[in-house]
């Protein structure tokens, strides 16, 4: 498990990360989303023990993580630009990282390798942005660490491949208990993927809640009413959005499934069905209740 | 796999030099070329020549080579070491790679002792090869017995040393700045501010101080400052001591650890800065801006003729350009050129309290004198002397400070010399700042007190007419003659050859060479006694015949260490007879039957023709124009000048001469000098009448 407690970051006059506390469950993946200049490069630079916090402290399994080769070797970082050496190819690198990774599978690298249809031999600088991070992502999987950071890792893959490395991560999720952190600025990118997602903005924490758990207290119902109705009809319950068109009105409340359903069916409609909430949605509800608009803070 | 156990991290040093391997094939070439190729290029030369001693050429030739001796490669250390430091470390600043290297499971020391190691590895692999491919070559030119084993070790030990000398203050750079055009000017700083430092102050205080001893401190100072001078000095002839080796082992483990040190402190952010560490930055800037004031001081005040004005503007400009240039470096940023003013403004009130002090000598540095009954010893280097600087000429010493070698093989402790030489002192400090242009003689002394502090003054307002009681005091005691001539503290095993010229021209200059022990030992010896009995009373009126040159030479390398030469006087009665006894006969003194012609010209003939005009046309009329040089042909008045000149080179090689600078002469002699003229002197105040005469305005203008 990850604990960052009170992290504080401050380069020259710029406070990059603020008093952020943030805990990473084992066998999870973490979305850490916010928009650019939000601190999320910073907090994994810290994860990795790439910086040192100013004050605070982040720890791995209750082990501290600057300087610690111990911790470091239980994960890999990945970078939004990630460095490569000048006129390496993928089989050198595989070597380099199998001298530095006590527990790297040179036989999955070569699997995944073939897999994503990528030459091991060819030099990486001839590798388009996208075929980088596919390496790069292969590297990290064959490292076999309990931990990937991975920055801004999905932006620039094809969906095809973002969806393949997707399905990695969440097979060594199920298989071997890996804890992917995920940090992005596209919600829509972590949606199918996060189980928890930490929101960033200007170096502090919105918030940092378990998926489902939003989920459950929110709720949007499509639903045709024999009479027509407004939000004022509904002031028993916590409307976040009331949007008709038409005769088909949209509700997104906060509340129980059941208690919800049964208020809705109370006004006899003709029709109404639950609809399942996209993340941006559970997010713009989430935030407007910390009375920020999400939509200025991301996408 | 990593290595647990082991500091440093094989496969990543193999790996990391692969990456690099620019820098060997770099210095391959540059090596190859400069080591076994430039060998038999010289060798080759030496063997196609004709010429005398090949084989101790030869042997010169690679022991240079192997010895700490080719300047020419440690030169090229000092590229090499800033080339695999810039390249192995690059990392450290460049926000990308740091950020992928200290996420790796790899502690900061090993990660450093790997780069480390990797760096030395890029010079270290063609060095050596180079090594071997050199003693390659000289074993198939057949000079194997001319390679010592423990030079090429010592040789080779001493290079390294060099490169890692370089290579540790290249990384400690590195470590203090984030950005590699800010670490490689850091590496210039480090390398060259300290000799930039002492020459700025030297000259500052030989400026301000009329009796400050420059060029002593220059010499010493520069070298102790900067490892760049103290190799290139050492690999010339002068090889270190064993305990200046260990202190640059010391220095450079010292340099690492601190690189070390600096590396676990260094930020990850830091990189892409121009420094990675705040603390450091007006550490760096100071001395930076301190020394561009003075540089900028001196420069003005030498392109504005001395002018102390243009001085004062060149502090001025110097210390603010410079502090605004590092300011500008220090943000990445044009807008930042006016930054920390407050800072400026108190350096500049600092530096202009520093400054007061010599320049109102505030301590009083110029009149200082020690107390004559605190003086333990003196030292002694008499530059100039009766417009002679024959105290210096007489000997060289191969390679080293001079300077401070003169001082301090002149050691005096009696009590009669301190007190002559403490009389010299007196009479400098007491004449300080005055009428400059009188002064003719310059001494530098070292008063060593009885405390154990030393006290050293180049004292150049000294007239050598008032000296002259001092200077023959202490020319005619024992101690001062067996410090001056190397001759008594040279083994006669080690004296190469004794040349012997001759001071009285008869057409060839050099009459003898002796190389048989014997005969060394013979004229050693006599020359030794004679010239214990030689008094400056007698040198006032006797000149030098003949010069005997003892040359020591460094059996090693073949480098000439030492040389001495002695003036032989008419009464060095057992010397000539040594000589005579070797076959060398003391030169002929030209008599009128010989001479041809001799021409007289007069140094005063223009200066009175320009003093006539200035006093008026009256007085021009009454000073007859004539010519600045006659021609004496008849025997008579040539016998009468003969009786007055001595030849000018003897003179120089007599500093109690004393000559008349107002004629030059000139003697021709078809027989005697094989048809060409031969510079003489004449006497103080031994001028012929019928000469004055011949030259009526010298006597007319006052």
């Amino acid at each position: 498990m990850i604990n960052a407690k009170n992290i504080t970051k401050y380069f020259d006059d710029i406070h990059a990360i603020d008093n952020v506390t943030v805990t990473i469950k084992e066998g999870s993946v973490f979305g850490l989303i916010g928009s650019n200049g939000a601190g999320k490069s910073t907090f994994l630079s810290m994860l990795s023990g790439i910086i040192k916090p100013d004050s605070g402290e982040i720890s791995i399994d209750g082990k501290e993580v600057f300087e610690n080769t111990n911790v470091k070797e239980r994960f890999f970082y990945i970078s939004d630009d990630q460095y490569f050496f000048p006129n390496t190819t993928p089989k050198a690198l595989k070597e380099y990282y199998g001298n530095v990774y006590k527990s790297f599978n040179t036989k999955r690298f070569d699997l995944l390798m073939k897999g994503f249809n990528l030459d091991e031999n060819r030099k990486i600088n001839t590798f388009s942005k996208g075929m980088k991070k596919q390496v790069s992502v292969i590297c990290a999987v064959s490292s076999m660490t309990d931990y990937i950071f991975c920055d801004e890792t999905f932006d620039g893959l094809d969906p095809v491949v973002r969806q393949a490395v997707k399905s990695i991560f969440a097979g060594d999720v199920a298989d071997r208990g890996l804890t992917p952190v995920i940090a992005s600025h596209n919600l829509r990118e972590l949606e199918d993927i996060c189980d928890h997602i930490g929101l960033l903005h200007r170096g502090g924490i919105l918030l940092s809640k378990d998926l489902d758990d939003m989920k459950l207290g929110i709720h949007k119902i499509q639903c045709v009413f024999g009479t027509p109705k407004s939000k004022e009809d509904f002031n028993d319950i916590e409307i976040l959005s009331f949007e008709k068109k038409g005769s088909l009105n949209t509700i997104t409340a906060r509340g129980q499934k059941d208690e919800l359903m049964s208020r809705i069916q109370r006004e006899n409609p003709v029709f109404y069905e639950l609809l399942p909430l996209s993340l941006e949605e559970i997010f713009i509800s989430e935030t407007e209740v910390c009375g920020y608009d999400i939509k200025k803070l991301i996408l | 796999m990593t290595s647990k156990n082991s500091y440093f991290n094989w496969p990543l040093i193999y790996d990391k030099i692969r990456k690099n391997t620019w820098v060997i094939t770099l210095y391959s070439v540059i090596l190859f070329f400069a080591m076994p190729v430039f060998l038999v290029i010289q060798l080759q030369g030496i063997n196609s020549k004709q010429m005398q001693n090949k084989d101790v050429r030869m042997k010169q030739v690679v022991s240079e080579f192997f010895c700490s001796g080719s300047n020419f490669i440690t030169m090229l250390a000092i590229p090499a070491a800033i080339i695999a430091a810039a390249a192995v470390f690059y990392y450290i600043n460049s926000k990308k790679q740091i950020d992928f290297y200290h996420s790796l499971p790899l502690k900061r020391e090993k990660l450093f002792a790997t780069n480390y190691l990797s760096g030395v590895m890029l010079y270290l692999i063609p060095y050596t090869v180079c090594v071997i491919l050199s003693v390659i070559v000289i074993s198939a030119m057949g000079y194997i017995s001319y390679i010592n084993p423990l030079d090429i070790l010592s040789g080779y030990l001493l290079n390294l040393l060099f490169f890692l000398v370089i290579y540790a203050i290249t990384i400690l750079a590195m470590m203090l700045c984030g950005n590699i055009v800010v670490s490689l000017l850091g590496t210039a700083v480090f390398l060259l501010y300290g000799p930039a430092l002492c020459t700025a102050y030297t000259e500052l205080m030989g400026y301000f101080y009329k009796n400050f001893y420059k060029l002593f401190r220059i010499n010493s100072m520069v070298r102790n400052t900067s490892p760049i001078f103290d190799f290139m000095e050492a690999s010339k002839s002068h090889p270190f001591t064993a305990s200046r080796v260990i202190s640059y082992v010391i220095l450079t483990t010292m340099l690492t650890i601190l690189s070390i040190y600096l590396y676990k402190k260094r930020p990850s952010e830091a990189s892409g800065h121009a420094m990675a560490f705040k603390i450091s930055m007006p550490i760096i800037k100071y001395p930076i801006v301190f020394l561009c004031a003075l540089i900028f001081g001196i420069s003005f005040k030498s392109v504005g003729g001395g002018s102390t004005e243009w001085m004062v503007f060149g502090f001025i400009c110097g210390g603010t350009l410079s502090h605004f240039i590092i300011e500008v470096i220090y943000n990445f940023d044009f807008k930042a050129i006016f930054k920390n003013l407050k800072g400026l403004g108190i350096f500049a009130a600092v530096f202009t309290v520093l400054i007061m002090v010599p320049a109102f000598d505030l301590t009083g540095y110029d009149k200082r004198l020690p107390e004559l009954s605190n003086i333990k010893s003196v030292k002694l280097n008499i530059k100039q002397f009766n417009q002679n600087s024959y105290f210096m000429d007489t000997q060289f010493i191969g390679g080293i400070n001079r300077e401070k070698t003169m001082l301090d093989r002149h050691k005096l402790s009696s009590k009669e010399n301190i007190d002559a030489v403490f009389n010299i002192a007196k009479m400098g400090v007491q004449n300080t700042g005055k009428d400059e242009d009188k002064y003719d003689a310059n001494v530098g002394v070292e008063f060593e007190l009885k405390n154990g502090s030393k006290i050293r003054r180049d004292y150049g307002y000294l007239k050598s007419s008032e000296i002259v009681p001092y200077m023959t005091s202490i020319f005619d005691t024992e101690e001062f003659k067996r410090s001056l001539y190397l001759l008594y503290s040279m083994d006669k095993k080690d004296v190469l050859q004794i040349k012997v010229a001759n001071l009285y021209p008869q057409g060839v200059n050099i009459t003898g060479q002796i190389k048989s022990y014997d005969k060394i030992s013979l004229l050693m010896d006599a020359i030794s006694s004679d010239l214990l009995n030689l008094k400056a009373e007698d040198m006032k009126t006797e000149t030098p015949v003949m010069l005997i040159d003892f040359v020591k030479v460094n059996t090693k390398s073949g480098i000439v260490q030492l040389e001495c030469k002695i003036p032989v006087y008419p009464s060095f009665t057992q010397t000539i007879e040594a000589l005579e006894s070797m076959g060398i006969e003391r030169p002929k003194i030209i008599t009128a039957e010989m001479v041809d012609y001799i021409q007289v010209s007069s140094n005063e003939y223009e200066k009175n023709i320009e003093k006539a005009h200035a006093i008026g046309e009256a007085a021009v009329q009454t000073a007859p124009v004539g010519r600045n040089e006659i021609r004496i042909t008849d025997k008579k008045e040539i016998e009468e000048v003969l009786k007055y000149i001595v030849p000018a080179i003897a003179a120089n090689y007599d500093p109690f001469f004393e000559r008349d600078y107002r004629y030059d002469v000139n003697v021709f002699s078809s027989s005697n000098l094989d048809g060409y003229n031969e510079s003489f002197v004449f006497m103080k105040d031994s001028i012929p009448e019928f000469i004055k005469k011949s030259f009526p305005i010298n006597s007319t203008v006052k």
